[in-house]
């Protein structure tokens, strides 16, 4: 799926502006005049980024980011200002802001910001896939499973998982087996990897 | 019956002497010819043969009659027609064998030598007989001293023949005249014979073909040299050689003998025997003479016989020219008789156009006069009066001119205007009536004297002497009246010669003295009048702090204390009392209101209202345009209560008072300036914002397009929206910057139609965005159609802006949730709007609700104070009231109240 750059702005003349400059940069644009219109309208499973004013009436720019994280829509977003303060500056980037961008600016920031983004969610959405998959994986494991996995994980011998357990060296050994085969990994590094991963946030 | 039984036409054959190209032989041959076609109605063929035997002497003549013989074969002449002796006796030598039975008939044959030819039959024709003895008969009588008869000929037997004749006769005319033979000589020799010949000679001379030298010549050629070479007249038989060289004689013509020969022709033709007819002689020769020759040779015209006929007279210039000379000449009498009388009628009508010339001048100089006089202000009417007497006095020659003023008290006559002119003495200026009754006497029932010295007659002789005592030679005198009677009187003399006083001074004199009588009185009146007007204003300006009391028309009857000015020039003299009492009061300021003072009429209106009773006091306020310094009075009128009515005015000079307020508004423009100047600091950050939108839209727009121009496929829709939208954010930011400007600027109070709402919304669109920095919100409520007020837009917008700001700052001090302001907009009672805005701050203190007004009072530890105070003195001169309260919710409400715009259509 393409990736939509998503731009939010209250004021309809920089919204079309920023709107149509994106577009021309061959990019897929949508347009919203406010957060709610976003959040209405948007949907999660898009890639994409984020082009949102820092200061509307509604919401502010920083609150978006936060409704967005707690409504666990990843997007990358980019800020962009009249004013430079450094207070917001500062939160707007330690908030995880891939650019703060203060108007008027030229399209080359802008642009390379969104690349920068829309590189940056591709990536973060094949991570999510990743982990996701590997989860799924790891659900598949029974409880006793998954204690005997995360031992393996831990670098555990089977003599002193069977010891920690109070099950017998060879049952540990078959739960190794069967947990190897669920999470389809060749070999003990591979599971460790894939444990690593799956617990990844 | 002419057309023979053959049917052919017939012929005619003409055989002549001489040869062709001989004038008279031409003439001749034309002449028959002509008749032959004209008067025959027969069809003739016409042959004509040349002998020309002369030149080619007579041997070939036998051979030549063979020739025609052969020639003519087969075209026999039906007649033959013969000119000449010589040709006819060839003809009839040689008739036997040639043409022998055709018939002849001859012309120019002379008779004498027809007698020697037998003839024989079928000939006849046309004798001439060239009169010798007759032409030497009148020859003879003109020149009666002719001792010598000269005959010039040719070499020829004819020659000869006519020679012998001559001699014949000349023998016989007796008179023992010598006979001179020039015949047979070479053309040389002839000529000069006849250039030698002796006086009283006469010559005849004779057709001259050939010389004996044998040059051949034209007859009249050869007759024209001899002519000129002879020293003695000639004479001629020939009518052809007239004008060639002889005086003149008995001429036989040809062409006539010509013409005769043809008609005999015709006639034989038609049938007649030729031997039938008989010879004819030809028309009697005519008598003709040169007119040339006879004035060469001083022959005198009366002696020729009456019947003569004289040709080639040359007549004179004048006999030539008789009638165009006679012509010219009339022309030129009637050209000049032209002339003379137009010379004359323009010297009169040159003289007639000098009279009206003057008449003109005159005229004018009246009318100038006139319109001079009537258009002046008072002041320059004496000098006025005594050019005009100057210039008129000039025109009529006179040296002096004036106006004399009757005094009927002192009857005393007195000259109040006077002109003299250079070298002559000034007049006296004043006389006695009774030194001048009789003139006195014809002034007075409006006579117009005019009259040299000399000739006074009437009452006025009486007077003569005092009049040549005053010097003056001849006088015009006219009277002067206003109304009817008599004021004075009009005068101009001459001291130096006796006047000439032109045409219709009468009249002239009565008009001009109705125009200075007339100036004079304007002059008179219009003095009245104004030292009036200067009584008034002296009354009015010394009104203040007085009191008046008018009754119910407005006269004054009282005033406390009475009045004194100073009326003198300087200024320093004496106070005197004026006469206030008994004057209008109205018409005093009527008078001020008329001169352009309309700040006085509010005052008339003002105390009419009163004194009639509809309404029972007024104060206004009035200004003193005259002072330069500014004067201001408060008029207070009263109604009197009593059955005749009346008011009583007071007038209070409140002068200082205003200067106090003009400054006190001054100062409030420069303060409010300075606060708009401080409000715009506080908002940087919203204008800031109001001007980067723009800027970032115009700048995205910008380069998008550029990409869309660059892109694959140029997308110019694209482009033509971001061009649009560029457009439209600039001017947005345009207007930003105007309002801005507008605002910051330095201006005075200017009132025009404010719309309220709109302010408002002006206002809360600037400090939107402070709004949204602080977290608050904003909210408006406007009436719809609110009624417009009359003021100065940027204070009124400065108001607005204060309390807006100050809402703002007080929400802003509680938690972020509670952060509001509500605005808004309403009629109120007394045709006023009102403007509200409530906070969701904490409030004012009872105590200081009505302190926050005052200057310099803030809560706010950077503010400056001014805000409120400002905005309340801007509502205090927009006839509007601002003042605080606390509203149920805790916070402050500011209300603000202004009078509608009257008379003005809202055009929402």
């Amino acid at each position: 799926m393409r990736p939509t750059v998503f731009v939010v702005d209250d004021d309809p003349s920089v919204l079309s502006a920023v709107g149509r400059l994106i577009r021309s940069a061959g990019h897929k644009v949508e347009t919203f005049g406010s957060p709610c219109e976003f959040f209405e309208r948007s949907r999660s499973d898009e890639p994409g980024c984020l082009v949102v004013d820092l200061r509307m009436p509604d919401l502010s720019g920083l609150e978006l980011q936060e409704a967005m994280d707690r409504a666990g829509y990843h997007l990358p977003v980019i800020f962009m200002s009249g004013h430079a303060d450094i207070q917001s500056t500062v939160k707007a980037m330690q908030g995880g802001a891939i650019d703060f961008l203060i108007k008027p600016f030229d399209e080359r920031q802008l642009l390379e910001a969104i690349d920068r983004a829309t590189a940056l969610d591709l990536e973060e959405r094949a991570a999510r896939a990743d982990r996701d998959a590997l989860r799924a994986r790891l659900n598949l494991l029974t409880p006793r499973e998954r204690e005997v996995c995360m031992f393996v994980a831990a670098g555990r011998l089977n003599k002193q998982i069977a010891a920690e357990l109070g099950i017998a060296e060879k049952t540990v050994k078959a739960h190794r087996a069967r947990v190897m085969a669920k999470l389809q990994a060749p070999s003990v590094a591979e599971l460790v990897r894939i444990v690593d991963r799956a617990r990844k946030a | 019956m002419l057309c023979a039984a053959s049917g052919r036409p017939k012929s005619v054959l003409l055989l002549v002497s001489g040869q062709i190209g001989v004038f008279e032989v031409d003439a001749a041959v034309a002449a028959t010819r002509s008749m032959l076609q004209s008067e025959s109605n027969i069809s003739l063929t016409l042959y004509t043969e040349y002998l020309d035997q002369d030149r080619l002497g007579p041997d070939y003549l036998e051979s030549v009659a063979d020739w025609y013989r052969e020639k003519y074969k087969q075209h026999k002449p039906d007649v033959i027609i013969v000119g000449g002796a010589s040709a006819l006796d060839f003809l009839l030598k040689a008739r036997r064998w040639l043409w022998r039975d055709v018939p002849i008939v001859f012309s120019t044959v002379d008779e004498r030598v027809l007698s020697r030819v037998p003839l024989g039959k079928q000939v006849t024709g046309i004798v001439f007989y060239w009169d010798i003895k007759r032409s030497l008969a009148e020859a003879l009588r003109l020149l009666p001293d002719t001792e010598r008869v000269g005959v010039v000929g040719g070499p020829t037997p004819a020659d000869r023949l006519w020679r012998d004749l001559c001699r014949q006769e000349v023998e016989r005319a007796g008179k023992r005249l010598a006979f001179l033979d020039l015949t047979g000589l070479p053309m040389e020799a002839l000529e000069n014979r006849v250039a030698t010949l002796p006086d009283h000679t006469i010559v005849f001379c004779f057709a001259i073909d050939v010389d004996a030298a044998g040059r051949v010549f034209q007859p009249s050629a050869a007759l024209s040299i001899i002519a000129a070479a002879s020293k003695s007249p000639i004479f001629g038989f020939d009518e052809p050689f007239l004008g060639h060289g002889i005086v003149g004689g008995w001429l036989a013509s040809y062409p006539e003998m010509g013409r005769q020969a043809a008609r005999l022709a015709i006639r034989i033709l038609r049938g007649e025997s030729a031997t039938a007819i008989q010879i004819q002689r030809s028309t009697d020769s005519v008598l003709e003479f040169d007119w040339r020759q006879l004035r060469r040779w001083h022959i005198d015209e009366s002696r020729l016989n009456p019947g003569a006929v004289v040709r080639y007279r040359e007549t004179s210039t004048w006999e030539q020219n008789r009638w165009l000379i006679l012509g010219t000449l009339t022309v030129c009498i009637i050209q000049t008789s032209l002339i003379t009388g137009l010379l004359y009628q323009r010297r009169q009508r040159k003289r007639a156009l000098e009279s009206l010339d003057e008449r003109l001048r005159f005229e004018t100089l009246v009318a100038d006069t006139s319109a001079i006089l009537s258009n002046l202000p008072t002041s320059d009417i004496d000098e006025q009066i005594r050019n005009s007497l100057g210039r008129i006095a000039r025109f009529l020659k006179a040296d002096r001119g004036s106006l004399w003023r009757r005094t009927p008290e002192t009857r005393n006559w007195a000259a109040t205007h006077c002109w003299w002119a250079v070298g002559v003495d000034p007049a006296r200026l004043s006389v006695s009536e009774d030194k001048l009754s009789g003139l006195h006497d014809a002034l007075r029932r409006g006579a117009v004297l005019i009259s040299r010295l000399g000739e006074l007659s009437g009452e006025a002789k009486m007077d003569r002497y005092s009049i040549g005592h005053y010097g003056a030679r001849s006088l015009a005198v006219a009277p002067l009246a206003v109304g009817g009677k008599n004021i004075g009187a009009l005068v101009f003399v001459t001291m130096r010669v006796e006047g000439a006083w032109p045409d219709g001074l009468v009249q002239r004199l009565q008009m001009l003295a109705e125009i200075f009588a007339n100036a004079l009185a304007r002059k008179e009146s219009e003095s009245a009048i104004h030292e009036s007007e200067e009584l008034n204003s002296a009354v009015l300006a010394s009104l203040e702090e007085y009191v008046t009391v008018l009754d119910r028309e407005g006269v004054i009857l009282r005033t406390s204390p009475t009045p004194a000015l100073n009326m003198s020039d300087n200024g320093n003299g004496p106070l005197v009392q004026i006469p206030v009492v008994g004057r209008n009061y109205l018409k005093l300021w009527g008078l001020l209101a008329g001169n352009v003072n309309s700040d006085a009429r509010p005052v008339v209106e003002a105390v009419q209202r009163v004194l009639q009773d509809r309404k029972r006091a007024e104060v206004l306020e009035y200004q003193d345009p005259a002072a330069p310094e500014g004067r201001w009075f408060e008029i207070r009128v009263q109604h009197l209560d009593r059955p005749e009515g009346g008011a009583v005015i007071t007038h209070h000079d409140i002068s200082s008072r205003k200067r106090a307020e003009i400054e006190v508004r001054r100062n409030l423009d420069e303060i409010a300036h300075l606060n708009r100047l401080a409000a715009m600091g506080e908002l940087t950050a919203s204008v800031a914002h109001e001007i980067n939108q723009p800027l970032t839209a115009i700048l995205s727009n910008a380069q998008a397009a550029r990409r869309f121009l660059s892109g694959k496929s140029s997308n110019l829709a694209e482009v033509g929206e971001c061009l649009t939208d560029i457009i439209a954010d600039d001017k947005r930011a345009g207007e930003v910057i105007k309002r801005l400007r507008a605002l910051l600027k330095k201006g005075e109070f200017q009132a025009s139609v404010v719309d309220l709402n709109e302010v408002v919304r002006d206002v809360i669109r600037l400090v939107g965005h402070d709004a949204l920095l602080r977290n608050a919100s904003v909210v408006f409520e406007p009436l719809e159609d609110l009624p417009a007020v009359l003021g100065d837009r940027i204070q009124l917008y400065q108001v607005a802006l204060n309390l807006i700001v100050n809402g703002l700052a007080a929400a802003a001090e509680q938690v972020p949730s509670d952060r509001w302001l509500l605005v808004r907009t309403a009629e109120s009672n007394n045709d006023c709007v009102e403007l509200t805005v409530e906070d969701s701050g904490k409030g004012i203190a009872e105590s200081d609700l009505s302190r926050v007004f005052e200057p310099f009072f803030t809560t706010k530890p950077e503010g400056l104070g001014m805000g409120l105070s400002i905005s309340r003195s801007i509502m205090q001169a927009h006839s509007g009231r601002l003042w605080a309260e606390n509203s149920a919710g805790g916070g402050a409400i500011f209300r603000c109240v202004l009078p509608v715009a009257r008379n003005v259509v809202s055009t929402q």
